[in-house]
């Protein structure tokens, strides 16, 4: 409503105000101040907590992965082909990886600076999204080939280079409202292009915020800036700083069960949020914070010979809320003993499902004002706690690298690539939720026969009353570090050109427990941890023939060794020093058959790819309900296969008109059936063990299998840009539970029909969505530029999209004596958004 | 349109423009939402309804059966029971000094919700009166493969519907009476007897046993002796904490809720503590 006031208001000035007013510059813009305070304030401020009255479904969950359209339409993006171009965004309505590859099987760097996580496995995306926001040029690719950069990797990979002296002198300033995570954002930016004694900058300040618009309690209140500064000494040494900070803090989504959507009528039903005095209270918040710096030198010895020299690194923190309890009942709404599907009595069942069909919040969301006066009931210690989980981050790497030209031909580059983290874990009392202190206990042990008098996080502070802002629960630290050589011959001659490329190194582990846990003694949770090892190295090598200039061939083959997590080194990284018994590197072997071909208005790529992994470890720690304890389950000895093709092809009809395809077809597939290993996690007795999870043939969960795309796209005339673009996405599984198919769960189902149950992997239903996107560009002078864009996602409004789903890793008891059986619990999902916008202003000078 | 593109250029090409514009970007980035910033909790006020009935003229509706009551009355009481030590499960009693109540709630840590001490009102139409070893209950009208009198209400949905706190928090002192006297006591008040002994020579735990068909453990009844030879039976959970915990020699006393149970052939006086806090050695 108010920037259409705004518009409004504009209008009436024009008309009311001459051309030739030598005043107009001072008043309008003074004019459009107040009214963007008013339009901003309102905004912020404004925004009313009350829920919208969700009749039908609607969207999905708010996810570590970027989908900002804005990014989209930054123009410092660059692709090696058309299907990874089509790839990146078309697919945004359910959660996807490229050809089935998580994020350790692909590369994000930043220069020489990787900014993937060791410890967890993933990404820092609020790192890889301040610098996705910046200046820095970004380009994406997948697959083995012979490329400027390398070999590349199975999985997805994005390259930024930050090259201020080769961007354009000029500025940018835009803004934009959309439906999803936030409402609005502005973005400010210049780059100073090369300036005398070889200075360049690059300065760029965005800022998003809002409320979603379907989903209560997701929000995003986000600010970032980065600077690039580069400098020229001569034409054969530049020294290029970059700095970046992007302060976040976003309200999430919590996945829920398929009972829970159908009582709410709500696809994109919350269970996260509850009303807090009146106003919307999300417990899933998660912060960010981590600044990063890189400094690289590049530098040129001789004609033939140059260098790189990088530093780099990031300190920040980043966290996430949720609920704690003590003895208290669950604060979560959807908690299974609690949904109409677990209440025996019919009378009861059915009053609780009508007051989630009426979507009364006192049944359907946190209920903070019922946790608060728990607390407030005593004097004593809370028995609901917000806490805040805490993430402090530390990385630091350098490289180096030296290249010779040979000749023209051939090059070969040397280098050395080191990193050492550290990651500190805690968590905080972030609120006490009307209570006055926390005792620092175990709640798992409360009420355990055994262990219920060690309970003691901190055994150094025994009667400590753990106050809001302050640290309890658990606290350590992790050390990784990395030292890798690395090698590239590159060699290029007429039509062919060949890359092969060698890393080896290691990677190390090591755990330091800041707190002594009462269970856990001494060194077992005090201290440093033995420090673990592991070789990791990698053979590539990429070869491109091409037939004629429109036409090639390319075959890629990689084998090595990548680093496992920390998550997969340590059995309970929070409060022990153990190490899993049996941990290797994993192993990779990859292939991969790339043909192009232009021919008249078409051009095609066709690439198949294989790959297969072995050595896996995975860790998980859940509730075991057939021993009844808390537990950790490790598995050994996992191996995944992942194979397919990919096609892209690019009809030019016309100037104006251009038909862009893309299909994809895949399988990723578990292939072994991993070594499972359960123990308490309290005693660290055995449960099962000489025992696996059958998981060969079962898929990989969370990303389609099957993709296609086709985008018809028109330029017009006058700077008129306008596109539509129909995505397909099929063959879309949960993720599995392995303790589901293991054989003491399975041994247990009373009938074939349970034993189906078990072990069936849900087919998630295929996906197809229409998205608009139409974009006018005005001139405005020299290199002045206005463009107005807007899109439609999801035009057809489906909102019966599952974005995602997961099976819990708990399993429940059905019937009683002779009829008794196990059962799964129910899956959770999350589903998409239904039709959405996004509508954009920027201008350019 | 033409005149709108001029205007546009002039507008954003001016350099007063600009500054304002800074200012504007400076403002909206410096400035936090507070999306997740909130004040202290606001306590709702307690339910300090005044009953219209005491417990012990609630017995007066009971006639060895279980009746649903259709009366518009209100009861008030304090929590005397908790099922931190699991000896009670998703149930709770309060007392309101002339008689004692259970409330069948049917839901888990029911001490956090309603901690001992917390004084309740009950609105019990629409609830089932029942009773069990001798213990007026309210609850929901029963399946008819229960084997109980009543059901438990299973949820907050319902619970919330009939009970409500208030912010007034009293311990309940327990009655002090000899296994003699306490044959006058209503079943369900909080009691206290001193000077028992358990009546074995053996060292035994509070329970244990198990069912030789499900495996689940069982409730178990110890058989306490005073100095006058009167006896009691003292109940402990198989899933209470301290059912593992050995019985202390000597002369004890035990606090908890009296109840009458038919144990063999004849009836039988129960106690049934909360938490190994209510045993203590004399």
């Amino acid at each position: 409503m108010y920037p259409d006031l705004a518009i409004g208001v504009v209008r009436t000035v024009r008309r009311g105000v001459s051309l030739n007013d030598v005043n107009m510059n001072r008043r309008l813009p003074i004019i459009c101040v107040l009214l963007f305070s008013l339009v901003y304030c309102r905004s912020v401020y404004g925004q009313t907590d009350d829920v919208p009255v969700v009749q039908s479904e609607l969207h999905s969950e708010t996810v570590e992965i970027e989908d900002d359209p804005t990014l989209f339409y930054l123009p410092l993006e660059g692709y090696t082909d058309l299907y990874t171009q089509l790839s990146l965004y078309d697919f945004s309505s359910v959660r996807y990886n490229r050809r089935g590859y998580e994020p350790r099987f692909g590369r994000i760097r930043m220069g020489s600076l990787e900014l993937n996580d060791p410890f967890g496995g993933g990404v820092y995306w609020p790192l890889v999204n301040s610098v996705r926001s910046s200046w820095a040029e970004v380009h994406y690719d997948a697959g083995l080939r012979a490329g400027s950069s390398g070999v590349g990797m199975p999985g997805q990979t994005m390259d930024f280079t930050v090259r201020p002296a080769d961007l354009s002198r000029g500025g940018l300033v835009s803004v934009a409202t959309t439906d999803r995570r936030y409402r609005y954002s502005m973005r400010a930016g210049y780059a100073s292009g090369a300036m005398r004694h070889g200075w360049s900058y690059a300065l760029m300040v965005a800022r998003r915020w809002g409320r979603d618009r379907s989903i209560p309690g997701v929000f995003t209140d986000e600010t970032g800036g980065s600077l690039l500064v580069s400098k020229d000494f001569g034409t054969d040494h530049t020294v290029t700083l970059a700095l970046t900070a992007q302060p976040t803090q976003t309200g999430q989504r919590l996945a829920a069960t398929r009972e829970a959507f159908e009582l709410t009528g709500d696809r994109l039903y919350n269970p996260s949020w509850g009303y807090y005095s009146g106003k919307v209270r999300n417990s899933r918040v998660r912060t960010s914070l981590l600044p990063m710096a890189a400094l690289a030198y590049e530098g040129r010895l001789s004609s033939r010979t140059s260098f790189l020299i990088s530093l780099g690194g990031w300190t920040g923190r980043t966290g996430y809320t949720l609920p704690g309890w003590y003895d208290a009942p669950t604060p979560y709404p959807d908690y299974y003993r609690t949904m109409p599907s677990y209440i025996a009595n019919p009378a009861v069942r059915e009053e609780v499902a009508a007051a989630w069909r009426a979507n009364d919040p006192a049944v359907t969301q946190v209920r903070w004002d019922e946790l608060s006066l728990v607390n407030g009931q005593s004097d004593g210690p809370a028995s609901y706690v917000l806490e805040n989980r805490i993430t402090a981050s530390r990385s630091f790497q350098g490289a180096a690298t030296v290249r010779v030209q040979f000749s023209e031909r051939l090059s070969f580059d040397a280098g050395l690539r080191m990193r050492t983290d550290r990651m500190e874990a805690y968590k905080e009392a972030k609120d006490l939720l009307g209570a006055a202190y926390l005792r620092d206990i175990d709640p798992y042990l409360v009420d355990d026969p055994l262990y219920g008098d060690l309970l003691l996080n901190d055994a150094s502070a025994p009667d400590r009353q753990v106050r809001e802002g302050e640290r309890y629960g658990y606290h350590y630290r992790i050390g990784y570090r990395e030292a890798v050589g690395l090698a590239k011959a590159e060699y290029a001659r007429n039509r062919v050109r060949a890359v092969v490329e060698l890393n080896y190194g290691a990677v190390s582990f090591c755990r330091e427990g800041m707190y002594e846990k009462q269970l856990y003694p001494g060194s077992l949770s005090l201290g440093r941890s033995t420090r673990c090892t592991f070789p990791i190295g990698q053979a590539a090598i990429a070869v491109h023939y091409s037939f004629t200039g429109r036409h090639s061939l390319g075959l890629g083959l990689l084998t090595g060794r990548l680093a496992p997590t920390a998550e997969e080194v340590f059995v309970s990284p929070e409060y022990r020093n153990e190490t899993v018994s049996g941990v290797r590197a994993i192993g990779l072997s990859a292939a991969e058959l790339t043909y192009d071909l232009t021919a008249g208005i078409v051009h095609v790529r066709v690439s198949g790819y294989m790959s297969r992994t072995r050595d896996e470890t995975r860790v998980y720690r859940y509730y075991d309900d057939l021993s009844g304890v808390y537990s950790d389950l490790v598995l050994t000895g996992l191996g995944r296969r992942n194979y397919g093709f990919e096609l892209a092809a690019g009809l030019t009809f016309s100037p104006r008109w251009t038909l862009n395809l893309g299909a994809s077809m895949g399988r990723y597939v578990y292939c072994t059936d991993p070594a499972a290993v359960i123990r308490d996690d309290a005693s660290g007795a055995v449960i099962a063990q000489g025992t696996r999870s059958y998981l060969t043939g079962y898929y990989v969960g969370s990303t389609p299998q099957c993709l296609g795309v086709a985008e018809l796209r028109y330029s017009g005339t006058r700077m008129w840009l306008a596109s539509v673009t129909f995505a397909y996405m099929g063959d879309n599984y949960v993720d599995l539970n392995p303790v589901r198919r293991m054989p003491r769960v399975t041994d247990r189902a009373g009938s074939p029909e349970r034993f189906s149950a078990l072990i069936a992997q849900e087919r998630l239903p295929s996906a197809m969505t229409v998205d608009l996107f139409v974009s006018k560009t005005f001139r405005l002078g020299g290199t002045h530029r206005l463009t107005v864009n807007a899109s439609i996602r999801n035009l057809l409004n489906r909102r019966d999209i599952v974005y995602s789903g997961y099976e819990p890793m708990r399993v429940r008891r059905v019937g009683s004596g002779l009829g008794s059986s196990i059962a799964p619990f129910d899956t959770k999902y999350y589903y998409s958004y239904g039709r959405g916008y996004y509508a954009g202003l920027s201008y350019r000078f | 349109m033409n005149s709108l593109c001029e205007m546009g250029r002039k507008f954003l090409r001016g350099r007063r423009a600009r500054r304002v514009y800074t200012l504007v970007f400076c403002v909206v980035c410096g400035t936090s939402c507070g999306y997740d910033r909130f004040d202290g909790p606001t306590r709702p006020a307690g339910d300090s309804t005044r009953p219209n009935l005491l417990i012990s003229e609630l017995s007066e509706f009971y006639r060895e059966t279980p009746v649903t009551l259709t009366e518009e009355i209100v009861l008030a009481g304090y929590v005397t029971t908790t099922d931190r030590a699991g000896n009670f499960f998703r149930t709770l009693l309060i007392d309101d000094g002339s008689g004692a109540l259970e409330l069948k709630l049917g839901l888990y840590d029911l001490s956090a919700t309603y901690p001992l001490g917390q004084r309740l009102v009950v609105h019990a139409r629409g609830l089932t009166l029942g009773s069990d070893h001798g213990i007026l209950q309210l609850g929901l009208e029963a399946l008819p493969s229960s084997g109980y009198e009543t059901d438990y209400l299973g949820h907050r949905v319902l619970v919330d519907r009939h009970v409500s706190r208030d912010t007034v928090i009293r311990e309940v002192t327990p009655l002090r009476a000899t296994l003699a006297e306490l044959v006058s006591v209503t079943p369900g008040r909080l009691v206290r007897v001193e000077g028992l002994r358990y009546d074995a020579d053996t060292t035994i735990c509070w329970a244990g046993e198990r069912s030789p068909v499900t495996g689940n453990p069982l409730t178990v009844y110890r058989q306490f002796r005073d100095d006058e030879g009167d006896t009691v039976l003292v109940v402990t959970s198989g899933y209470a904490t301290f059912a593992s915990d050995t019985i202390p020699a000597g002369r004890i006393s035990v606090t908890g809720i009296l109840m009458r149970g038919h144990i063999g052939s004849r009836d039988r006086m129960m106690i049934k503590p909360r938490d190994l806090y209510d045993v203590e050695d004399n």
